[in-house]
């Protein structure tokens, strides 16, 4: 049932590609910002590699947390969360299958965003370091996904919904923010990350944290 | 006892208690403790802004504990319980903002200055005005089980922003450390800092209770 609910999602998106091509231009559009206000023609390669991973994060943190109410608009529009529900399907199994569905998705558009940041801020990072810094966004990503898929359901049938989830979201992402900066500025100074650093250690305890309350949580958001 | 009964015995015998215990931490504060020898009597600031950080954790719990209660009861009492929480947490959070930053000017000459402990409550200072947020703009018809899941969510959350603010290596220290360092060594600041946090913390839950009862008479 699980896999039956991601092929559903996945396929919409693939269908529509409305939230893949809004939020990677996002990224991108906030990005050129950051090159723009920090004129990154004058800085120097080393000032361009300890921005990168502010900005990076940011990009992807209000971009995403912006555009994810658009994954459960396509649902409200139609009914179709009540046809879910009324078919049998626990919210539980729903809650798992959105957080994969959405981790494919927005894994795909912060590794697309993070060569684009790279670019834009002209930072000297080989093609290694790319893929080391895709690889620690996917824990940062997965804990994303599993706070706005449980808001991204209660923010649902509020008429100011897009304003409303990034208010609601962005405040409990902090830690997360910390971890992901701290770590990426690891990755990109020293090569690879520490495994006894403490920012890794935070970073699995929010992902199971935000990971279990939405797994125990959802169904009381969404139930009448 | 009935409730209405309950509430009268609250009004005649508990707010003059939390009134005597008010005017008590006050008349210590300003008129018993001595001056501190730095900084003179703005230091004394410091009883307010440190009171209010507590009532404002003690608040914050008492969210967590409405919003886990409503979750498990679905009783209304436990939604206003959690929302009058919210409320009360949300002022205590501002006053300890904005009694740091008068502090911080004071002492410092400056205004705002991300150090750690000041960043903390920032970032408290957000979740909770998010939480106040929901109230007013979400889903009418499920805000109360919305609310106790962001309660929830927020309150656990809290521990989370503390310790990774610790972890931050470049923060400078500039938060007098003012008991690790046995800084109060006089024995009427001591005794001044525990009446005022005290108060506070009377304070904090009276203003929980009289936010509920008025929350749960307007229903």
């Amino acid at each position: 049932m699980i896999r039956a609910l991601i092929l559903k999602d996945l396929r919409l998106e693939v269908r529509l590609l409305e939230t893949f091509i809004v939020t990677l231009f996002l990224c991108v559009l906030i990005g050129v910002l950051f090159s723009l206000g920090f004129q990154v023609s004058f800085l120097s390669p080393s000032t361009a590699q300890k921005l990168l991973p502010a900005a990076l994060w940011i990009t992807y943190l209000v971009a995403a947390s912006v555009s994810i109410a658009r994954v459960y608009e396509y649902e409200a529009e139609n009914g179709a969360m009540e046809g879910l529900f009324l078919s049998g399907v626990s919210p539980t199994k729903i809650y798992v299958a959105k957080c994969i569905s959405s981790l494919l998705l927005m894994s795909t558009i912060q590794t697309l965003s993070t060569g684009a940041l790279i670019i834009l801020l002209n930072a000297p990072i080989s093609f290694g370091g790319y893929l080391r810094l895709c690889a620690i966004a996917l824990p940062v990503v997965f804990a994303h996904i599993s706070l706005s898929t449980l808001f991204g359901a209660m923010t649902m049938a509020s008429r100011l919904r897009t304003v409303l989830l990034p208010v609601i979201l962005l405040p409990l992402l902090f830690p997360l923010f910390f971890c992901a900066v701290e770590l990426s500025a690891q990755l990109i100074t020293d090569g690879s990350v520490n495994l006894e650093s403490p920012w890794l250690t935070l970073l699995i305890v929010v992902d199971a944290v935000y990971f279990l309350l939405g797994l125990n949580l959802y169904s009381h958001v969404v139930k009448n | 006892m009935h409730p209405h009964s309950y509430s009268k015995f609250v009004d005649i015998l508990v707010f003059p208690i939390i009134a005597a215990f008010l005017a008590l931490s006050n008349y210590v504060v300003f008129m018993a403790v001595p001056n501190e020898r730095v900084m003179g009597a703005v230091q004394r600031i410091f009883y307010f802004h440190v009171g209010s950080a507590t009532a404002c954790y003690c608040a914050i719990a008492v969210v967590l504990c409405g919003s886990i209660g409503y979750l498990a009861t679905y009783s209304k009492t436990f939604d206003k319980l959690g929302a009058a929480a919210a409320e009360v947490a949300f002022i205590f959070c501002s006053i300890t903002l904005f009694s740091g930053m008068i502090w911080g000017h004071s002492a410092w000459n400056t205004w705002f200055r991300w150090e750690p402990r000041l960043v903390t409550f920032l970032l408290l200072w957000l979740i909770l005005l998010s939480l106040i947020l929901l109230r007013v703009f979400g889903d009418k018809e499920r805000v109360a089980s919305h609310a106790a899941v962001l309660g929830i969510v927020g309150a656990i959350t809290v521990p989370l922003v503390i310790f990774s603010i610790k972890l931050l290596p470049d923060f400078p220290q500039l938060h007098p450390v003012v008991v690790e360092n046995q800084g109060l060594r006089h024995p009427m600041f001591v005794r001044g800092m525990f009446l005022s946090m005290g108060s506070m913390i009377a304070l904090q839950a009276y203003l929980i209770y009289l936010r509920t009862r008025i929350a749960l008479l307007e229903d």
